[in-house]
């Protein structure tokens, strides 16, 4: 992902130039418009994209966890505290994926 | 294929003009579901109508039933006493025969029957029920304030630290707290969503099959059987075993 | 972009059989190969055995390429579709053959990569245990069944994406059908994955201990139901697209919604899919090594598939939110 930078640079750049572009809004596309498009599909290859490593990261932890409860299932409530605690933590990139994608679909535009 | 998507709604009570509050009723599911509710009654009247010691076939169902889910809840919750667990026994064998024959119920090929969880607010309803009960367990057994505290994460609770750990461990719960109380909702959305996508996916693909294979329609009956019968019971167990695992869970 | 109703039919063609046999047979070819990579492992230590052996791998290898046929047919199925009026289709046509073949082949493309666990499990259990073989066998075939259920939910989305094709041009339908397909296909990805690869565990753990056979094949089917949720989500967001997508802006910004959520949906759906799908693997195996402590692996499991699926809620929450509430 880009730095918040760069963002919003391209941002005031595309805001700079809307004013001419939406005068050409019956046969091209406004500026205003790829502005907003740009913005949703980022929201959703934000999310997209930001579930692979939580989904992939959490089920092996959750696997790991059933493995080591097959083989000393004494330890069973210390084990599901370990896995629940080591899943909310590898869960964080997935929130900031979701507050990211959440500030784009309704801040922008 | 057009039918596809199509609901049948009340919205005004039939014959007069009084509109139904909240939108209007969801007349199949309901006639359904009422159905459902029937049948079970009537399977639970004739099932205790005489108890022999050498047990008749049916009476063997039975236990076999009884016995299977007794066993499954007494061994997943962790109260102190058997009987203790055995008190979320008739919640849990009811959900499975619910939603079994509300699975089944598709299988009757006229129009009037609809399986009851194709409807996402019997889904939904069914996933919120269960997720009450296990917060009101949790809150019961743990009291409110315990309830809170296991919300706030595993590091809020540290009664020898001091000084620096004591605070990293009272900060953490800014990053646990939202975290879990998305992770509650979370579940609801998930186990009933599960549930009616699947429903609902086999049969559009019903529809969709029995559209193209017009003359061979033997095959069109094979995946009915397999997704109304073979994905119904499955998705009903996994609905029932979740269900159980998340009261087990508030209740540790 | 204006061009001839004819011109949109041949690229329609073109691009949707294109990615639906490219695409659908590369999952199914690796598979394969590892299966037959797993098989040749097993034949090396059991050098006795190895016509069962390889009759096991060929019969494995057989179901698993179910999906690629599946894709096949499809893409066949795109090449002589002719559709009822010529003159009146468009753009729209175009995206709704794209969008077929994208379901189907990435679809295909989890479930054949998924089917090859199993087999070369059935094959390195044999090698352990050459007298339990029907048993492995059937348990492999059960598993790879129940593995390519993604690849015939996103089947199905193709052929009403096919079927159901509306006519003329216009940016937002044209964004409906490419991302309908789009969903579904990605989304059918992860669960293909994850359920070839649950499959596999519990093979492997019957291989081990054949005899908690019953046992492990329960703890494997609710695993694999469980590992298929990410493709309802996207089924369910295909199906809501096509047929109920409410009322989208026009222009670019309606083809930007469409598309931002079939991605959040899609790709959503890759990682908890494979994530469950390790977890389940595991849970089988610890399951057939403990038969006797089964409900409480079995509830481990279901929590931490449950916890690792919940990015997929969020992704599906976006791509309802894209579709529904952004105005």
């Amino acid at each position: 992902m880009m730095d918040p930078t760069t963002i919003l640079t391209l941002m005031n750049a595309a805001v700079a130039q809307a004013p001419e572009a939406a005068t050409s809004a019956a046969t091209g596309i406004a500026g205003a418009d790829l502005i907003k498009a740009g913005a949703l599909i980022g929201a959703g290859i934000c999310m997209g994209f930001g579930a692979i490593g939580p989904g992939i990261g959490e089920g092996f932890a959750a696997g790991k966890a059933c493995e080591a409860i097959g083989r000393s299932p004494q330890e069973a409530g210390l084990l599901t505290r370990t896995m629940l605690i080591g899943q909310a933590v590898s869960e964080s990139t997935g929130i900031y994926s979701l507050v990211i994608a959440l500030l784009m679909l309704f801040v922008i535009g | 294929m057009e039918s596809i998507g199509e609901r049948l709604i009340w919205y005004y009570v039939p014959f007069t003009d009084i509109p139904i509050p909240l939108g209007g009723v969801n007349i199949l599911t309901l006639f359904n579901a009422v159905l459902v509710m029937l049948v079970l009654f009537g399977l639970a009247r004739l099932a205790v109508r005489k108890f022999a010691m050498v047990p008749s076939r049916s009476q063997m169902a039975i236990e076999l039933y009884t016995g299977i889910f007794d066993n499954l809840v007494t061994s997943s919750l962790e109260l102190d006493t058997r009987e203790k667990n055995r008190r979320f026994f008739p919640l849990i064998g009811t959900l499975f025969l619910y939603l079994i024959l509300s699975n089944f119920i598709g299988f009757v090929p006229t129009h009037y029957f609809e399986e009851p969880t194709a409807d996402i607010n019997c889904t939904l309803g069914l996933g919120l029920l269960g997720m009450f009960i296990a917060t009101w367990c949790a809150i019961k057994t743990k009291g409110m304030g315990g309830y809170v505290e296991e919300l706030l994460g595993p590091m809020w609770h540290q009664p020898e630290a001091t000084g620096g750990a004591k605070i990293a461990g009272k900060l953490s719960a800014l990053f646990f707290f939202p975290l879990n109380v998305i992770g509650e909702l979370a579940k609801v959305v998930s186990i009933s969503f599960r549930l009616f996508g699947n429903i609902v996916g086999g049969s559009i693909i019903i529809i969709v099959v029995s559209n193209l294979v017009y003359n061979f329609s033997i095959l069109a009956v094979g995946l009915d059987l397999f997704f109304i019968f073979f994905v119904g019971t499955v998705q009903a167990f996994v609905f029932t075993m979740l269900t159980l695992t998340y009261i087990a869970v508030a209740i540790k | 972009m204006e061009l001839e109703p004819h011109t949109w039919l041949i690229l329609g063609k073109f691009a949707g059989a294109g990615i639906a046999l490219g695409m659908g047979g590369i999952g199914a070819a690796i598979g394969m190969g590892n299966a037959a990579g797993m098989a040749n492992t097993a034949i090396m230590r059991q050098p006795k055995v190895q016509r069962e052996m390889l009759r096991t791998m060929l019969i494995g290898q057989a179901v698993g390429e179910g999906a690629a046929v599946f894709a096949l047919v499809i893409g066949l199925f795109i090449i002589v579709v002719s559709p009822a009026n010529l003159e009146l289709i468009g753009g729209n046509y175009f995206a709704a053959l794209l969008g077929a073949g994208l379901s189907i082949g990435f679809g295909t493309f989890g479930s054949g990569l998924g089917c090859g666990w199993p087999a070369g499990n059935a094959c390195a259990g044999f090698a352990r245990n050459p007298a339990r073989s029907p048993k492995l066998t059937q348990s492999m075939i059960i598993g790879q069944a129940v593995a390519q259920s993604p690849s015939i939910f996103a089947l199905v989305v193709s052929l009403i994406l096919i079927l159901t094709a509306k006519n003329g041009t216009d940016l937002p339908t044209m964004g409906i059908y490419i991302s309908a397909g789009l969903a579904m296909g990605v989304s059918a990805l992860g669960s293909g994955i994850g359920s070839g690869k649950t499959a596999g565990g519990a093979v492997d753990g019957i291989g081990r201990w054949p005899l908690s056979y019953g046992v492990t094949l329960r703890t494997m089917l609710i695993g694999q139901a469980v590992c298929e949720t990410p493709a309802i989500f996207g089924m369910l967001v295909a199906f809501i697209m096509v047929i109920a997508p409410g009322d989208l802006n026009p222009g670019i910004l309606g083809f930007a919604q469409v598309f931002g959520a079939a991605i959040a949906v899609g790709f959503g759906g890759i990682g908890p899919g494979i994530g469950s799908g390790l977890t389940a693997a595991q849970g089988c195996a610890a399951t057939a090594a403990r038969p006797d402590k089964d409900a409480l692996i079995l509830r481990t499991m279901l929590i931490g598939q449950a916890v690792s699926q919940s990015t997929a809620i969020y992704a599906l929450i976006i791509a309802l939110a894209l579709l529904y509430v952004v105005g």
